[in-house]
Formats: C-alpha cells, sequence, structure tokens
C-alpha cells in the first residue's frame, strides 16, 4: 500500500514538473503581442523586419538567440515637454504665446526605423518636442498676426497654417524617427503679460469710445425727436393758421356779397349803421341831454306847444 | 506518559504550520485581488489563534519537561528508596516544574494582557475607518475601497479560507476534549471566529452576484458590507475586552486540586457556542448523522497525511479557475482578450466566463458614465493646468466667491483667456497692439465610451479623453479667432454656444469615421457655464450697458417731449381754427340776416324816408331810455345854456368823469 502511493506522488511529482517546465519551454518559444502593442523579434541583434507584429500569440526562437521588443502601438497627444507654451514672434513682429499639439504613434510600416532610433517613448517625445518647437517658429513667423485672429473669413487662416505646422512635423517625424504624425493643432494661442495689458486697455478705451458714442447717439436721438417734434408743432400750428386765414378769407368774401346789398341805398345804410353805432357807444356813464330841440323832446318846444292846444307830455 | 505529552507538542506544531500560510495568503489576498472587509479583519482572530497555538505549544514543552523531571525524579527515587535523607532537597531540584509554574504566573498574564489591549486598539481604528465609508456620503471612498473588485474572486477565496479554518478549528475543538490538549480549545475557538468572518463575506459576495442591480446598487451592498463588517469589529472588541477582564476574574476564581486550569485568555463567551456540548458542536454531530463526516482525531491525522497537498493544490487550482469567471456590470461592457488579442464581440452585462490565465483575460469600460471636462479653466490633465497666457491683473487681488457671479468678481480659478477678433479697428488707429479682444468662457463638455466601439477607446488612443479636451480647445480658439465678441456676449451667446458644440463634435466624428483614428467617445451635450471678458475690462463693458440705459433713457424723455408738444400743438391749432370758423360763421350769417333786414328797411324807407328814419331814432331812443344806467337829463329849453349848471350840481353828487355830451 505504501508503495502505491509512493508510486502516485512520484506520478504527481513528474507531472507537475513537466507542467511547469512545459510552461518555461512555451515563454522560450511564443511571445504574445498585446492588442496595443508592436513587438519586433530580434534574431542575434538583428531586428526581422518581417517579424509578426500582430496582437496574439507568435512562435520565436529562445531567448538568447532571439530578443523581444515591444512598443506602444496607441496613438498618443504630445504638446512638448519643454516650451509647451512658447513665446513665438509672428511675421509682423508680434509675440505671441502658442501651444501646439501633435497626436503621434509608431508608424507601423517603420516600426524597425522607429526602434532602431528611438526605441522608447520617452526618447519619442524628447525628438518631437525639438521638431514640434522649430516647426512652431517656423510657420508662425511665417505669417502675420492677422492670419491668426480676424473677423474677415479671407484673411483669417488660421486652418491653413495648422495643416502647414502638420505637414512639416509630419514629414521630418516619418522621414528621421519612423514616427507618424497623425494631426496637429494650436491649442493655445494668447499674447504676453504686457501685450495683454494693452490690449486690455484698448479693450477699454475702445468701450469708453463705444460708450460715449451710445450716449452720444442718445443725445443726437433726443434732439432729433424733439426737434422733430417742435417742427411738427410749427407745421401744425401754420397749418391751422393758414387756414384760419382761409376760412376768414372765405367769410370775408361771403360777407362782402351781404354788404353790396347795403350799396342800394348807401343814404340809408349810412343811417342805419349811424344809429347802430350810436346804440352801441351809449353805456352806463353816459349823459343824455335832450333839449327841445332833439325829437321827441321837441314835443316841448315852444313851437310845438304852440301848435298844439292840448298838453304835452314828458316822457322819461 | 512521555509519548502522549509529545503529541500535544506535535498538534500545536502541525497546526502552528497549517496556520502561518493561510494568515498570509489571507493577508496577502484580502488586499490585492479580492478586496473585501470581512476578509481583511478576519486576520484578526487568525493572528490571535497562531498566538495562543504558539503559547499552547510552548507551554507543552514545558510539561513534558516537567513529566520528564518528574520520571527522572521517581526513578533516582526508587534507586535510593529508603533514603530519606534528601527528602526535602528534592523540592528545590524542580527547575522544568518552576519554569512551567513562571510560565503560569507571568508569561500567561502578559500575553493576554498584550493580546487584549493591542486587539482593542487595533479594532478601534480598524471601527471608525470603516464607520467613516458607511457613512452615506462617502461614495467615492468605498468606491476607490472596493475598486476593481470582483464578487466571484470574493466568494472564491472566502470559501477557500472557510473549509480548511472550520476543518482545522473542529478538529483541534474535538481534540481539546482530552486534558492534555486542553489548551488547543482556545486558538479552536478563534480559528472559528475567522471561519465565521469567511462564511459572512461568502455570503455577502452570493448576494452581490444574485442580487446587484435588482435589489441593490453596488453602493448600497458596499454599505451593507461595511455595517457587517464594523458589527463583527465591536464582536471582537467584546472578545478583547472579556480577555482583559479575565485577568481579573482569575484572582476571584475558587482553587480546587482537581480542577483542569484553563488558559486565562480562553474565552466564556465563545466557550458557551464552540465547547463540546455547545451549540457547534451540536451542529458537528447533526453532519456527522447526516453525512457521516467524521472529524476526529485520527480521521484528521490522516487528512493530514494525504490530504493537505490535495487539498492547498485543490485552492490553487480553484482560485485559477476562479479566473474563468468575471462580471460586466450594468452600464459597462466588456472585451475577451485572447493571448494579447482582443475579440471582436462586445459583452453586454452579466456573469461571462473566459479562459484562465494567461490564455484569456477582460478589459471593462463603463460606458454609461456621463464624463466631463471643462473648457477655459484649468484642466484635470495635468500638461494644461499651468497658467496659460497671460496672468488677469484683477485675478490675484480676488478671492474666489462662487455664491454671486458677476463679471468684476474673480469666481473660477485658473481662467484661460482666449483671443477673439475685432470687429471695426483699422491697424493705423492700434500701432503696436494687436487687433485683437480678450475673453474667458467655460464651457463643460459631457462625453460617453460608445458602448459599440470600446476597441476603438482601448487601443487606438493611450488616452483619448485626452484627445477629446485638446480637440475641444483648439476648435474653440479656432472658432473665436473669428468671431465677434460683442455678439458672443449678447445676442449670439446660445448660437456660439452650438456653434462651438458643433466644430468639436465635427471634428470628433471626422476622427470617428476612420476606424483608424476613431475614439471611441461621443459628445452627449456642451453648455457654455460662463462667458465674459476678463476681469479687469469687465467693468467697461459694464459702462457701455449702462451708456446705452442713459441713451434709452434720453430718448424716451425726448419721446414724451414730443408726445406732449403734438397734443398741445394740436390743441393750438384747433383754437386757431375755431376762432377762424367763428369769425366766418360770424362773417357769413350775421351779414346775410342784416341784408336781408336791409331789404325790408330799404322798403319801408322808400315809402316814407322821413318816417321811418324817425322810427328808427325813436327806437333806438326807446331803447337807450329802458338802460337805467343811463343817465338823460331832458332840458326843456331852447338854448343848453343852463346845462353848465346840471352838470356842476352832478358832479357834486360824485360823478367825476362826467362827459359832457349831447344830442
Amino acid at each position: 500500500m505504501s508503495t502505491e502511493t509512493e508510486k502516485k506522488k512520484s506520478k504527481f511529482v513528474v507531472a507537475l514538473i513537466a507542467i511547469v517546465s512545459l510552461i518555461f519551454i512555451a515563454s522560450l518559444f511564443f511571445y504574445t503581442v498585446e492588442e496595443n502593442q508592436y513587438a519586433v523579434v530580434i534574431r542575434l541583434g538583428e531586428p526581422q523586419i518581417e517579424s509578426d507584429t500582430s496582437p496574439g500569440i507568435h512562435a520565436k526562437l529562445p531567448y538568447p538567440i532571439d530578443d523581444v521588443w515591444y512598443h506602444d502601438r496607441r496613438a498618443m497627444v504630445f504638446a512638448g515637454n519643454s516650451g509647451e507654451l512658447e513665446e513665438v514672434l509672428t511675421k509682423d513682429k508680434i509675440n505671441v504665446i502658442v501651444s501646439v499639439y501633435i497626436t503621434w504613434r509608431v508608424d507601423p510600416n517603420q516600426v524597425v526605423t522607429f526602434m532602431n532610433r528611438v526605441k522608447t517613448t520617452e526618447n519619442a517625445q524628447e525628438k518631437l518636442t525639438d521638431l514640434i518647437r522649430s516647426t512652431k517658429n517656423n510657420v508662425i513667423g511665417r505669417h502675420s498676426f492677422s492670419e491668426f485672429i480676424n473677423a474677415n473669413q479671407d484673411i483669417i487662416n488660421l486652418q491653413e497654417i495648422q495643416d502647414e505646422i502638420y505637414r512639416e512635423i509630419a514629414a521630418d517625424a516619418q522621414e528621421l524617427f519612423g514616427i507618424e504624425v497623425r494631426s496637429a493643432g494650436i491649442q493655445h494661442f494668447g499674447l504676453p503679460e504686457n501685450t495683454s495689458q494693452k490690449v486690455f486697455e484698448r479693450m477699454r478705451a475702445e468701450r469708453k469710445r463705444e460708450a460715449d458714442t451710445i450716449r452720444a447717439s442718445g443725445r443726437a436721438e433726443s434732439s432729433r425727436i424733439k426737434a422733430e417734434a417742435d417742427t411738427k408743432r410749427a407745421e401744425i400750428i401754420s397749418t391751422a393758421r393758414a387756414e384760419a386765414t382761409t376760412i376768414r378769407a372765405q367769410a370775408d368774401k361771403l360777407a362782402n356779397q351781404s354788404y353790396q346789398e347795403f350799396a342800394k341805398d348807401p343814404e340809408l345804410a349810412s343811417f342805419l349803421f349811424e344809429l347802430e353805432a350810436l346804440e352801441k357807444m351809449l353805456n352806463k356813464d353816459t349823459y343824455l341831454i335832450l333839449d327841445t330841440t332833439t325829437p321827441p323832446m321837441n314835443l316841448f318846444s315852444e313851437e310845438y306847444l304852440k301848435k298844439m292846444t292840448a298838453p304835452a307830455e314828458e316822457g322819461k | 506518559m512521555t509519548g502522549i505529552s509529545k503529541q500535544a507538542e506535535k498538534y500545536a506544531c502541525i497546526c502552528f504550520i497549517i496556520q502561518l500560510p493561510i494568515l498570509i495568503f489571507t493577508w496577502a489576498l484580502s488586499g490585492l485581488w479580492a478586496p473585501s472587509a470581512l476578509i481583511k479583519i478576519s486576520v484578526f482572530p487568525q493572528i490571535i489563534a497562531l498566538i495562543f497555538t504558539a503559547v499552547a505549544w510552548w507551554r507543552s514543552i514545558l510539561v513534558r519537561k516537567e513529566h520528564e523531571e518528574e520520571l527522572e525524579r521517581e526513578q533516582i527515587a526508587e534507586k535510593r528508596s529508603g533514603e530519606d535523607l534528601f527528602g526535602d532537597h528534592d523540592e528545590s531540584m524542580r527547575i522544568a516544574k518552576q519554569g512551567r509554574k513562571d510560565f503560569d504566573k507571568w508569561a500567561l498574564p502578559i500575553v493576554s494582557i498584550l493580546v487584549g489591549v493591542i486587539g482593542l486598539v487595533a479594532v478601534y481604528s480598524f471601527a471608525s475607518k470603516y464607520s467613516v465609508l458607511s457613512s452615506e456620503d462617502s461614495g467615492s471612498l468605498l468606491a476607490m475601497a472596493f475598486k476593481g473588485r470582483s464578487a466571484v474572486s470574493v466568494i472564491g477565496l472566502s470559501i477557500c479560507l472557510l473549509v480548511p479554518q472550520l476543518i482545522l478549528a473542529a478538529f483541534l475543538n474535538g481534540l481539546s476534549r482530552s486534558p492534555e490538549h486542553r489548551w488547543m480549545r482556545a486558538p479552536a475557538h478563534w480559528i472559528f471566529v475567522s471561519g465565521f468572518m469567511a462564511g459572512v463575506g461568502a455570503i455577502l459576495g452570493v448576494v452581490e452576484v444574485k442580487f446587484l442591480s435588482e435589489t441593490f446598487s453596488t453602493e448600497a451592498l458596499y454599505v451593507l458590507e461595511i455595517k457587517v463588517t464594523v458589527w463583527c469589529l465591536i464582536l471582537l472588541g467584546i472578545l478583547f475586552c472579556e480577555i482583559l477582564l479575565g485577568q481579573i476574574f482569575e484572582y476571584y476564581r475558587p482553587r480546587y486540586r482537581k480542577t483542569l486550569d484553563r488558559p486565562v485568555y480562553e474565552s466564556r463567551i465563545l466557550g458557551v457556542i464552540f465547547d463540546p456540548g455547545g451549540i457547534a458542536h451540536n451542529v458537528a454531530h447533526a453532519l456527522d448523522y447526516q453525512f457521516g463526516f467524521k472529524i476526529s482525531e485520527t480521521s484528521f491525522y490522516r487528512f493530514l497525511e494525504r490530504g493537505v497537498f490535495p487539498f492547498v493544490l485543490a485552492v490553487i487550482v480553484v482560485l485559477y479557475l476562479l479566473d474563468c469567471v468575471f462580471m460586466v456590470r450594468p452600464g459597462e461592457r466588456g472585451l475577451r482578450i485572447t493571448m494579447g488579442k482582443a475579440g471582436k464581440t462586445i459583452l453586454n452585462p452579466g456573469v461571462k466566463f473566459k479562459l484562465p490565465i494567461p490564455f484569456q483575460s477582460s478589459k471593462i469600460v463603463n460606458t454609461e458614465e456621463i464624463r466631463s471636462f471643462t473648457m477655459g479653466v484649468s484642466s484635470k490633465f495635468a500638461y494644461a493646468s499651468e497658467t496659460a497666457g497671460p496672468a488677469d491683473e484683477y485675478a490675484d487681488k480676488n478671492t474666489v466667491d462662487k455664491r454671486v457671479i458677476v463679471w468684476t468678481v474673480k469666481h473660477v480659478e485658473n481662467e484661460r483667456i482666449y483671443l477673439v477678433a475685432t470687429h471695426g479697428t483699422s491697424r493705423g488707429e492700434l500701432g503696436d497692439i494687436p487687433e485683437v479682444n480678450m475673453l474667458s468662457l467655460h464651457a463643460e463638455v459631457q462625453y460617453q465610451v460608445d458602448e459599440t466601439n470600446i476597441h476603438a477607446f482601448l487601443y487606438n488612443y493611450e488616452n483619448p479623453e485626452e484627445l477629446l479636451y485638446t480637440i475641444a480647445e483648439q476648435q474653440l480658439v479656432g472658432f473665436l479667432a473669428n468671431a465677434d465678441l460683442v455678439s458672443i456676449l449678447g445676442e449670439k451667446r446660445g448660437a456660439t454656444e452650438t456653434a462651438i458644440e458643433d466644430a468639436i463634435e465635427e471634428e470628433l466624428l471626422r476622427l470617428n469615421s476612420n476606424p483608424e483614428t476613431a475614439t471611441g467617445l461621443t459628445i452627449v451635450n456642451l453648455s457654455m457655464v460662463g462667458v465674459h471678458p476678463p476681469l479687469s475690462v469687465a467693468e467697461s463693458f459694464q459702462s457701455v450697458v449702462s451708456a446705452r440705459e442713459e441713451k434709452y433713457t434720453e430718448i424716451e424723455q425726448a419721446k414724451a417731449y414730443k408726445q406732449t408738444i403734438e397734443k398741445d400743438s394740436l390743441a393750438e391749432s384747433y383754437n386757431i381754427l375755431s376762432a377762424a370758423n367763428n369769425y366766418k360763421v360770424q362773417l357769413t350769417l350775421e351779414p346775410e340776416s342784416e341784408a336781408a333786414q336791409f331789404r325790408v328797411h330799404m322798403k319801408n324807407y322808400k315809402l316814407a324816408p322821413d318816417l321811418f328814419r324817425l322810427i328808427a331814432y325813436l327806437e333806438v331812443l326807446e331803447k337807450i331810455s329802458e338802460d337805467e344806467k343811463i343817465r338823460k337829463f331832458a332840458v326843456a329849453a331852447k338854448s343848453g345854456k343852463r346845462l353848465t349848471n346840471v352838470i356842476y350840481q352832478e358832479r357834486k353828487l360824485g360823478y367825476s368823469d362826467l362827459d359832457t355830451e349831447k344830442k
């Protein structure tokens, strides 16, 4: 019974050793490439250009003969190690602060070039920093400020400038380092401190001017409205007056027609008007002294009394 | 007798050797692989059990030595039988016995007190830590504490701890029924406690797998687990208090010769439950009766001899196989990765299976979570947090006040300032100053991982969220470069928001349309939280607004003037016209009637001119006579010589303005 257990034990140990050694051997002859990786087999120091870099498990020779180099195959966003925000001069000598970013990855067709010349992400970033900085300086120096920021759609050229930066970086990066630059863009565009202060001042002045203009236009508008009102008034009154004059003239004309009646007997008319005027003239402060020559007081005159036998009467 | 004594030592030693790897295993895995609060604190009873096992082991050595000494003494006594000369001398020669006595007297109380005090302190610190976690508003802390945890692995680990500990504890408990193994009962108790905690952990794990998202939220489950843990800690605290109190009770215990000494640290509370005849014992009996699973001294020994290695192997295999199961929680999507190569199918929520490591692994992404970042302020990405652009002169002077947001008071830290095009300023006017305006703008961008494209999210970019942020900033800079400042601040604010969102979305769609450059992200919403001129010019902008107000006031006043004047002049014109009309009426109607009257008069006049004249004249006089105010004097003389006298008299009466008028 003890030999049976012994046998069992030894079988078990053998199996265990077998499994462990199998795993070890497998690790010598196979390598796995993760979905996010590139891998290059290096045979005796010589990179195998045709080695399969797709994700999955691949065969290789054991270690001292074959070594495997891995690198991230995903694209990375990078804006430079130093001088991410850098003061740059435009063509028309205006200092601007610009930050350019790129997205880059190892060029799938030039993995070996990348491995030979760059090897690590850190190295790549270092090299790309220089490339970004020099390109940024070059390209921005070729364009005037108004091409970056402008309300005029015909003058502004920001997209073109970004494309230019992209083209230059992409060409150099691919040629020199086996890096594929997928895009480049300006993610910050600002002005240095003292220029900013000037811009602030100008903005304030501009706002003040705007405010003054608005106030002035308010005054102008108000004056216009008032003047308009005055004109309107004059117009209304003059119209009314003119109309009144017309009405009066018409009235006079009509009156004239009536007066022609009077002309038929001027003597009577003048008598009647005199009489009318007399009536109007006599008012409360008038002393009316009637002697016997004036009718009806002539009734008291001696001649009349003589004529009449009957006693005369006096009326109040 | 010697053999039996050695057996106690042997069991203590084996027990120690079994416990130690379990402890290390628990300690290591509970932190790294299956963060479970219960498994973590089950380390406490395990350590106590280990200490008590060591004490029992040590004491059994001392007891054995004492026995050996006794034997030796007996042999010597046999040899010297009859010689009582050295009888009194013998007691002082019993070194081993003295050693055992000293151990009981000094080492045991010291160990007990140390265990009690340190245990209480540890329990207190853990309990306070977990109490903080269980409060309702500590969601993020909780999530952090349980990050990356898989309920399946918690169950696996709990069971792997539960089974061996229960077997060991049951065995030791049975063993301790014989007097020489009596000291193994205390470790057995504590192993039971540890096993109990692992069991509770397993139950909670099952609850998590079974009821998650149906009955509880993940967070509610974590809170439940933390609460259970705190209760377990309180239980441990009570047990540690009992150990300390046991020291006091020991002094007042009546001592009989025949009673077997218990270790001072042995828990009476646990004894009630686990001692032979206690609850656990009856459970063990029930198991035995049902399954014939007899846990006895011999069976355990056999089990140790044959089973330990396969058991350890089985535990490893079980743990390895547990790697085949993983969970995709609600709101998540997963990928199965075979030998580094990501599978095409996207895994929906649920329990999923895969081959164990290294053949397959899994990646899980939360696709429901609304992620966000804010543009225009220092971002969560380190590279952009430097103060980009010029420092605002007001920015340092004012502290951030978030309750009232006005343009002139700083309300956001690290505002970025964007350049905006100007309208209508000519180059010559500006001199060196660039033709720009400046603007502060904050917009929150909300986005999600596209659940149909997590491949792109995981494998196209190292950090797709950083990329989105960069694109957003780039598009914003581009948009503002030819926008109009005043309309952004004013009537076109809403349109600006849409335009910026469209610009970012367009760029994102352009990238997403190519599988090589796709980001796996979609924009959910962009809201422009704030847009205002930089602090130092904000006041000027406000003055424009007040100028506009002034303008309108002035215009309104003028309009009021206009209306009054118009109405007044209309009234005046009516007056003028009415005067004219009156005149007209007078002139047209009166002369006509006069003319008519005249025609009648003329007719009469022609008949008798003198008579007519007289009548008319007298009529007038009559009319005048009716007016009492006219003073009339009738002079019945031919000449008016006496008139002067009359007038004089009138003057005396007070009529100073008398006119001499006479007709």
